[in-house]
């Protein structure tokens, strides 16, 4: 094994798991998870080997992986076979990061919620706990917390609404593809 | 109300909390914007700051990744060849190394007389009971070592001085042909042509020049004129110059490995000068039968000489 093989498996050792975690969060599918991580690596080595000792590298795949699992989610929204979209995510020009920046956004807008509707949706979204269990929890009825998480999801639909353009910055691109 | 409504389906469908009449609702919504959706979706992963430890094997997915890229595979085949290649290279070297630079050594038994030839077309005679250590290929200095007797006749090459070692006794010539004998009795250089450096452990060296030779008594190299004969061994040729009887007799016992016995020993002033090569002990008597007027027969390796007459009495 060469010195560029050890640094990709070193790379691939540390950051499998957390991509794989990462993808997850998108597509809620283990397998689909581990393919696309396993893709994303893939042509990592083949196109973006130089970059295997720079920190960006990082970056780079969890925008891939990201990137690939929009792909995804658009082709089964969509209902576009697989076999009519071959998209080379990585393929994709690197940009620093956009994607943390995305997410911060939205972060930050969670955070903006009403103190109780923010309460439930944070034991949902990061305790994961069930409707029951936050309804038990917090002493409240079940249709209270599915109200306040309804209140979330509208928050969150009007903040895409509102930075649109900036969310789209990455979407567009890929639709453009899948349309070539 | 409607509005309302739809977020909430929405949610409950996010977290798998949906009814399958509120889902069928949910997949009806999506159809209808699935642009929407789709940013939704998103959001809501990206929203989604918990940092989830779902356990997946690298190790697996590793195997399946390295194989299809051949990052391990292929560079263990050319380890592994580039370490059989490196192998056998050593090897050889060491086997050709071991051939050229492993001491060979020859050696001799009682009345056994050997002839080797070395590398560079030296010649060297080894006379019985001894032994000589060579290399076959030299680098710089060409050097023997020496047990017991031996005549060499060393092939010129001011490049490769040629030494000699035996025990304390350093031997060296760039070309020419000498003796030496080293024996517990008796330490002796004789050289024959050339010249010759003869070296015992530190004392200072001394140069030998042709008919020249030298006898280490008591460590002490000492300068001493060639005995006649003492390479006939070597020569096969007998020279006797106006050599006393008493010392031919002992020269021919030596030489033949006989016994002389002698009912009346000769005068010291009988001498004999002649030159026997290749002969026979019989046809040696026979002349000396001749000159001198004895008589003579053999036993076994027994000889008794009568009747000897000097003619210059």
């Amino acid at each position: 094994m060469n010195t560029e093989s050890r640094a990709f498996k070193s790379l691939f050792y540390t950051h499998y798991q957390s991509l794989c975690n990462y993808a997850f969060k998108y597509l809620s599918d283990h397998d689909e998870s581990k393919d696309v991580v396993q893709e994303v690596l893939i042509r990592f080595w083949e196109i973006k080997r130089d970059m295997i000792s720079d920190p960006a590298a990082k970056y780079y795949l969890f925008t891939a992986v990201r990137n690939r699992c929009i792909t995804i989610l658009r082709k089964k929204i969509y209902n576009i076979s697989t076999d009519e979209v071959t998209l080379e995510v990585a393929d994709e020009p690197y940009i620093e990061q956009p994607e943390r920046d995305v997410q911060k956004l939205i972060q930050e807008a969670m955070d903006g919620l009403p103190p109780k509707c923010r309460e439930v949706f944070t034991l949902s979204r990061v305790e994961n706990l069930t409707y029951k269990q936050i309804a038990e929890k917090l002493n409240i009825s079940i249709k209270t917390v599915e109200n306040q998480m309804g209140k979330a999801i509208k928050h969150m639909r009007e903040f895409i609404k509102k930075h649109a353009i900036l969310i789209l910055i990455l979407l567009l691109y890929i639709w453009n593809k899948i349309g070539e | 109300m409607e509005f309302e409504d739809i977020n909430i389906l929405l949610a409950k469908h996010f977290v798998n909390e949906t009814s399958s009449a509120e889902e069928t609702e949910v997949q009806a919504w999506i159809n209808q914007n699935k642009e929407e959706y789709l940013k939704l979706r998103i959001a809501w992963a990206d929203a989604n700051t918990t940092a989830l430890e779902h356990p997946y094997n690298p190790s697996n997915a590793w195997d399946t990744i390295s194989n299809k890229l051949h990052l391990e595979k292929k560079p263990i085949y050319l380890r592994n060849w580039s370490i059989a290649a490196a192998a056998i290279l050593i090897i050889s070297f060491c086997g050709i190394w071991y051939y050229f630079l492993n001491t060979i050594t020859t050696q001799t038994l009682t009345g056994e007389v050997k002839h080797v030839q070395l590398y560079d077309g030296s010649l060297i005679t080894l006379n019985e009971n001894s032994s000589i250590a060579y290399k076959r290929r030299y680098f710089g200095k060409r050097e023997i070592n020496l047990k017991g007797e031996a005549f060499f006749e060393v092939k010129r090459d001011e490049e490769h001085p040629f030494v000699v070692h035996s025990d304390s006794l350093k031997v060296t010539v760039l070309g020419t042909s000498f003796y030496i004998k080293n024996s517990d009795k008796q330490k002796n250089v004789t050289v024959i042509t050339g010249k010759v450096k003869v070296e015992v452990q530190d004392k200072s060296p001394l140069i030998l020049l042709p008919g020249q030779a030298v006898e280490i008594e008591n460590g002490t190299p000492m300068k001493k004129e060639i005995q006649a004969n003492q390479l006939a061994w070597q020569t096969n040729t007998l020279i006797f110059n106006n050599t006393s009887l008493q010392q031919v007799f002992k020269t021919l016992e030596k030489y033949y490995n006989i016994q002389i016995k002698i009912t009346n020993p000769p005068a010291t002033w009988c001498t004999l000068t002649s030159e026997y090569k290749d002969l026979p002990i019989e046809k040696v008597l026979k002349e000396l039968e001749l000159l001198f007027g004895l008589k003579y027969s053999i036993t076994g390796n027994e000889i008794f000489i009568t009747a000897l007459t000097c003619k210059n009495e």
